[in-house]
């Protein structure tokens, strides 16, 4: 199956209709669909900017921030969702959040954010650059169920988080969460 | 039609190989060291993340660091559990229902700790409060359930029957209404359940008002929009067994209340009622904070993003002189600025479009009053402990 995410030593990546260039962090252009290219609000609003009329020319638009091998990652993610996601209404804030929150995430958008967790956290970074909220928003749920099943201490080792508290103040958090730790106090009598 | 093999373009990602991998358990367990991300996210980015944990789930990571100590103790990380306002709008808008019931917050949580459960879905709840039985009945204290479980689509009149909907608020709620029952019975048996900005959720209990009537909870309606407020009480006033629940309203909505209420020529006098010293017990206000809040720093922490983003400039004497009126009581100037802030939240101008005809409509005049019964009811908090540091 030939696709443009998997055509790797392609500077460009066709698509019928208007194309709207986007240049990454090592100087890479992808040609995009224009429906692809502004599911990405940072992109749309670039283009908004310039005038639709510069969309057809050579300009790109330079995404200083993303790599080209996460771009592509993207890439891959947009497509799909601009191939299958319906035409919805802009959400309340309130519908948002709650579909932020409450919504399972699709099994497709599982297998696709099933690789390794460094790569995940760099697809959300890119994602909160490019403005993608929906791609955004399964980066963080996943990454927060990756987090639900570690301890403090793994989450610090894995993350290479470094744990700046002091003794007093750790304690301090330790004593002001104890309400949900693991171990039940054993004391008093039930009501 | 694009692709939409993961299989082929995702999976075999064979344009970069460090980032093709198959998902290994971590890459610590690899002995590849750790991952990098964390220390260039942005600080909305990883708000968002961790607001994706539960508040059983969050206390415990506020430990990783201090960036995510400080993350989780901001008010948008316990927007839920701020309810540090006085009963009085519940009062008001019992106006049309009997007198002489009033209840206040005290009724939620005076001596304990308080649950908040925001739970994603009727497992996750049922998995919480299994949680909590396991931690032994001292530990359940109050029950907040949050959120409405919207169907995508509403109609008039079809709140909470619309099935056709991609996500399916009426099967979770369904599913939260056996929860509902069994934790009223097993996890908190005085009674101390509280829905937070659950009109629609409570829309279907009321068809169960045997349950409701014995176990009284009470309703929060906190930071949720005009609208909401709106449809709330339209419903809440179609159901007079109503009447003897408590319903607290917080946050920004409190202005919108006093709007739908003047509109509804509703007002009256229950403002200036609502001064009443009857209403202000301190150590009602206290509790308040204090159990919803878990703990004073969260209290405290509610205020120092407003007091970091905005430059002190303070009208401080202001503030003062409206705080010794009301209290004869001196505040100290990093309170004081605090409430500054806060009362920007008031500011008209901060308001979407939608809710703006309705602002335009406010009598601030009549509103005032409520701003100093927050500011009453903050610094009858812990807040109240930094005007002695």
């Amino acid at each position: 199956m030939s696709t443009a995410a998997s055509s790797s030593t392609s500077e460009t990546i066709a698509e019928p209709g208007l194309k709207i260039k986007v240049s990454t962090k090592e100087g890479e252009v992808f040609e995009l669909d224009e429906k692809v290219a502004k599911m990405s609000q940072v992109i749309r609003g670039i283009l908004e900017d310039l005038g639709e009329q510069n969309g057809g020319d050579d300009s790109v638009l330079p995404l200083t921030q993303v790599e080209t091998r996460i771009f592509r990652k993207i890439l891959v993610w947009l497509k799909y969702h601009a191939g299958h996601d319906k035409e919805e209404a802009p959400k309340a804030e309130e519908d948002e959040i709650i579909a932020r929150f409450c919504e399972e995430i699709p099994e497709w958008d599982q297998k696709f954010l099933n690789v390794d967790q460094a790569v995940i956290l760099e697809i959300m970074l890119a994602a909160d650059y490019l403005d993608i909220k929906k791609l955004r928003g399964l980066c963080c749920k996943t990454v927060a169920n990756i987090l639900k099943t570690k301890t403090v201490e793994q989450i610090r080792e894995m993350y290479g988080i470094e744990n700046d508290f002091t003794p007093e103040e750790e304690e301090e958090i330790r004593k002001q969460t104890a309400w949900c730790e693991d171990e039940p106090p054993r004391q008093g009598s039930n009501h | 039609m694009p692709d939409t093999s993961i299989e082929d373009t995702t999976m075999r990602w064979s344009c970069d190989r460090e980032a093709v991998v198959e998902t290994p358990k971590s890459s610590v367990d690899k002995g590849t060291g750790p991952l990098s991300g964390f220390e260039d996210m942005p600080e909305m980015l990883l708000q968002d993340l961790l607001l994706h944990l539960d508040s059983l789930e969050r206390p415990a990571v506020r430990r990783v660091c201090r960036q995510w100590n400080s993350v989780l103790s901001r008010p948008t990380a316990y927007r839920a559990m701020a309810c540090y306002i006085p009963v009085e709008a519940d009062l008001t808008l019992m106006k049309s229902s009997k007198k002489g019931r009033k209840r206040t917050l005290g009724d939620v949580a005076p001596d304990h700790s308080v649950v908040l459960i925001n739970g994603r879905s009727a497992s996750q709840y049922k998995r919480v409060l299994t949680s909590i039985a396991r931690k032994g009945k001292p530990y359940v204290r109050s029950l907040l359930f949050y959120g409405n479980f919207l169907p995508q689509s509403e109609t008039k009149g079809e709140l909470w029957g619309n099935q056709n909907c991609s996500f399916d608020g009426c099967k979770i709620r369904a599913q939260l209404l056996k929860v509902f029952s069994y934790a009223s019975d097993e996890y908190c048996p005085l009674g101390r359940i509280s829905f937070v900005n659950c009109s629609l959720f409570i829309g279907e209990l009321a068809g169960r008002w045997k349950t409701f009537e014995r176990i009284k909870p009470t309703i929060i309606l906190q930071n949720v929009a005009l609208r909401e407020v709106v449809r709330f009480f339209a419903f809440y006033q179609s159901f007079n067994h109503f009447a003897e629940i408590p319903i607290v309203v917080s946050g920004r909505e409190m202005l919108d209340v006093a709007a739908f209420l003047q509109n509804q020529n509703a007002i009256e006098d229950g403002f200036r009622q609502s001064v009443d010293a009857d209403y202000f017990d301190p150590e009602v206000h206290r509790d308040i904070s204090e159990t919803v809040l878990h703990n004073d720093k969260n209290a405290c922490m509610l205020f120092w993003p407003l007091l970091e983003k905005y430059v002190p400039k303070p009208d401080v004497e202001k503030i003062v002189e409206w705080r010794t009126t009301l209290t004869g009581k001196r505040i100290s100037r990093r309170v004081s600025v605090a409430f500054r802030d806060y009362l920007k939240l008031f500011d008209p101008t901060n308001y979407k479009e939608q809710d703006k005809l309705v602002m335009e409509k406010v009598d601030f005049t009549q509103v005032k009053p409520l701003v100093w019964l927050m500011m009453e009811a903050l610094i009858n908090s812990p807040l109240r402990r930094l005007t002695e540091t």
